[in-house]
């Protein structure tokens, strides 16, 4: 997915080199032939180790996660990003203020922007600490406008709030509706203030076109 | 980490940016200043954090490194170089007025205000420029990524088009001693 002259992986791979993050698994399912030939070149251009791991038959959000988890189980904090996302969030920021929130027992620290279209996202309800009081997914009556950008810092317990596996009926575990129900109390939000934009549609990507740096 | 690898990147990025230079952007924001010092008016700069310690500097570099030879002096101040003031109207006031309310001491029409902005959406940078405005005086803006609200507010905008803030305030600095010596060598060659 080029914006401009580089693909949107790229603009990933160089966020996370710029913010420290040395180490990045990559999910792929469709084209993954595709993201193999770009990922060898970012390994060659960036300090960042990537690894690729293709999901055969689709686990759901949470169930990459799960089946990855051996990936961070060295580290006690980890960055989750869906990568249809177009941003330059400071993720080191972020990471800080994802550290400083460990005092008051969180587990998760979720990305949130002011959305527009509220109803249509997962909106958040955040208290004076920044501690996730509420969280719905597309409300029909929105408590606020802070939705989540499907960025997340998280420890390593996070895996403690995942459905048991095998259990009657449950094929995929969706991140939103199986796990972060399960972190009420224990999730903090953090407002994003640099630029996001989800281009999972032709209409936003090429409004992200229209509003991201582009060289004269 | 492989540090040389990181390096490499980010030089390779500001050489990138500097690739697209807006030339004739640049040009107009020296007009500006040189036709403010030629009216003997004032110019204001103002910026937060990073963008802050380059319009200290910027202010640094017009009134003394380009004019000290010169009888006529550039007028040049830097409002976030006020600290108890900018501290008491933070605190009294809100932050969002710390660059308005000192304008609104000094500011006269004819005057320019150069507001620093690397994301051009801080309010207290906005405020500022749309009191120049108002007040009759001119607005120059320096910003990054896409330029935001600070560009289109402004008579002329230098916005740098990259999504990185550490690149976007690099290339300010550069501008700012570019625009030192291109002024330097115009008014001390021309004496």
């Amino acid at each position: 997915m080029p914006i401009h002259d580089r693909p949107l992986l790229e603009i990933w791979i160089a966020l996370f080199e710029r913010h420290g993050i040395d180490s990045v698994l990559i999910n792929t399912h469709h084209h993954a032939a595709q993201v193999e030939a770009c990922v060898a070149q970012l390994e060659r251009k960036y300090a960042v180790d990537i690894v690729l791991s293709y999901e055969k038959t689709l686990l759901g959000s949470g169930g990459t996660l799960f089946e990855n988890r051996s990936f961070v189980e060295k580290d006690d904090d980890f960055v989750i990003a869906y990568a249809d996302n177009l941003t330059n969030v400071h993720l080191g920021r972020m990471i800080e203020s994802h550290i400083s929130n460990q005092d008051s027992a969180c587990v998760l620290t979720m990305g949130l922007f002011h959305a527009s279209n509220p109803e249509a996202c997962g909106i958040a309800l955040l208290n004076a600490k920044k501690q996730i009081v509420d969280f719905v997914e597309k409300p029909a009556v929105p408590k606020s406008d802070l939705a989540n950008a499907g960025i997340y810092v998280t420890t390593h317990e996070v895996f403690d709030f995942f459905p048991e596996k095998g259990q009657p009926g449950q094929k995929l575990i969706d991140l939103g509706h199986h796990v972060l129900p399960q972190l009420a109390g224990r999730m903090a939000g953090y407002e994003i203030t640099e630029y996001i934009r989800d281009i999972g549609t032709v209409a936003s990507f090429h409004a992200a076109l229209a509003e991201w740096p582009q060289k004269a | 980490m492989d540090i040389s690898k990181f390096a490499q990147n980010y030089i390779d990025g500001l050489k990138d940016v500097l690739t697209s230079f807006q030339y004739d952007v640049y040009e107009k924001v020296v007009h500006m200043l040189l036709d403010t010092y030629h009216a003997g008016k004032q110019i204001f700069v103002m910026g937060n954090g990073g963008s802050g310690a380059t319009a200290s500097h910027f202010a640094c570099d017009i009134n003394k490194g380009c004019c000290f030879y010169l009888e006529k002096k550039f007028k040049m101040i830097c409002l976030n170089d006020n600290v108890p003031t900018m501290l008491a109207l933070a605190n009294d006031v809100s932050y969002d007025a710390v660059f308005e309310e000192q304008m609104k001491n000094f500011f006269n029409a004819g005057d320019l205000a150069i507001g620093i902005s690397g994301s051009g959406n801080s309010e207290n940078v906005l405020r500022a420029m749309q009191h120049a405005k108002t007040a009759g005086g001119r607005t120059i803006g320096l910003c990054g990524f896409s330029g935001g609200k600070l560009s289109q507010m402004t008579d002329v905008a230098f916005v740098v088009p990259v999504d990185d803030m550490q690149k976007v305030e690099d290339v300010h600095v550069i501008i700012v001693h570019m625009i030192m010596q291109t002024i330097y060598n115009i008014l001390n060659n021309n004496k």
